[in-house]
């Protein structure tokens, strides 16, 4: 699944261990995130969006799921 | 967040006690012949008892470990924290779940108290118990190190 967390960390000055720290989870979890290797729960996806104050739609890309 | 770890550091100790107990016994059923045991010593019977001690020592290590960790994580904070978060990390339980983790080290120690216990019954059935255990044992390794890889 694709999903803007790079750019939008980038746009924040966030590091990936920023981000982790923020949504309690390991950075290496937000790489995988990041990379579309692994697909993030719904609660973890609504942290992260939180995060950005953004909805959850407008960081991860659903079309694939629709 | 500290309650949790104090479930898992009461969780562990009991394990310990469990795996201590469990050595005691089975060697207890062999010394007052509840179970048949092994009549004559020989380099099968010294190998399975090296194995079963061997398993059962390697095992009170790793828990020991996990607790003195999980004891001084909870005295300091930050270390607590990010001891919490690698435990309940949800990536981390997929890939333990997928991997067979826990199930699989169960697994293989019932299989090696079982081929421990069956020795004098059949050497074969010993030796095959052990194999399984090993199988196991490097199964839940490997998955795990693919599951690290492609997750």
């Amino acid at each position: 699944m694709k999903n803007k967390i790079k750019e939008l960390r980038k746009q924040n000055k966030m590091t990936q261990a920023d981000l982790a720290s923020l949504v309690d989870t390991t950075r290496q979890t937000i790489i995988s995130i990041e990379n579309g290797k692994y697909i993030a729960s719904l609660p973890l996806a609504y942290k992260i969006s939180k995060v950005f104050h953004l909805a959850i739609e407008e960081v991860f890309d659903l079309s694939e799921v629709e | 967040m500290r309650e949790e770890l104090e479930k898992r550091v009461k969780n562990y100790r009991w394990l310990l006690i469990i795996v201590l107990l469990t050595l005691s016994w089975v060697r207890l059923f062999l010394i007052l012949d509840v179970i048949p045991s092994p009549k004559e010593e020989s380099f099968f019977t010294g190998a399975m008892d090296g194995l079963l001690i061997g398993f059962h020592i390697g095992l009170m290590i790793v828990l020991s470990t996990i607790i003195i960790k999980l004891k001084r994580a909870l005295k300091d904070e930050k270390k607590m924290k990010s001891y919490y978060i690698f435990l309940t990390d949800e990536r981390n339980i997929l890939i333990k779940t997928k991997s067979g983790v826990p199930l699989n080290i169960i697994n293989a120690y019932i299989f090696v108290v079982i081929g421990y216990l069956l020795q004098s019954i059949s050497m074969y059935i010993s030796i095959a118990c052990i194999i399984v255990a090993l199988y196991l044992l490097v199964q839940s390794i490997f998955l795990k190190i693919y599951y690290q890889k492609i997750m």
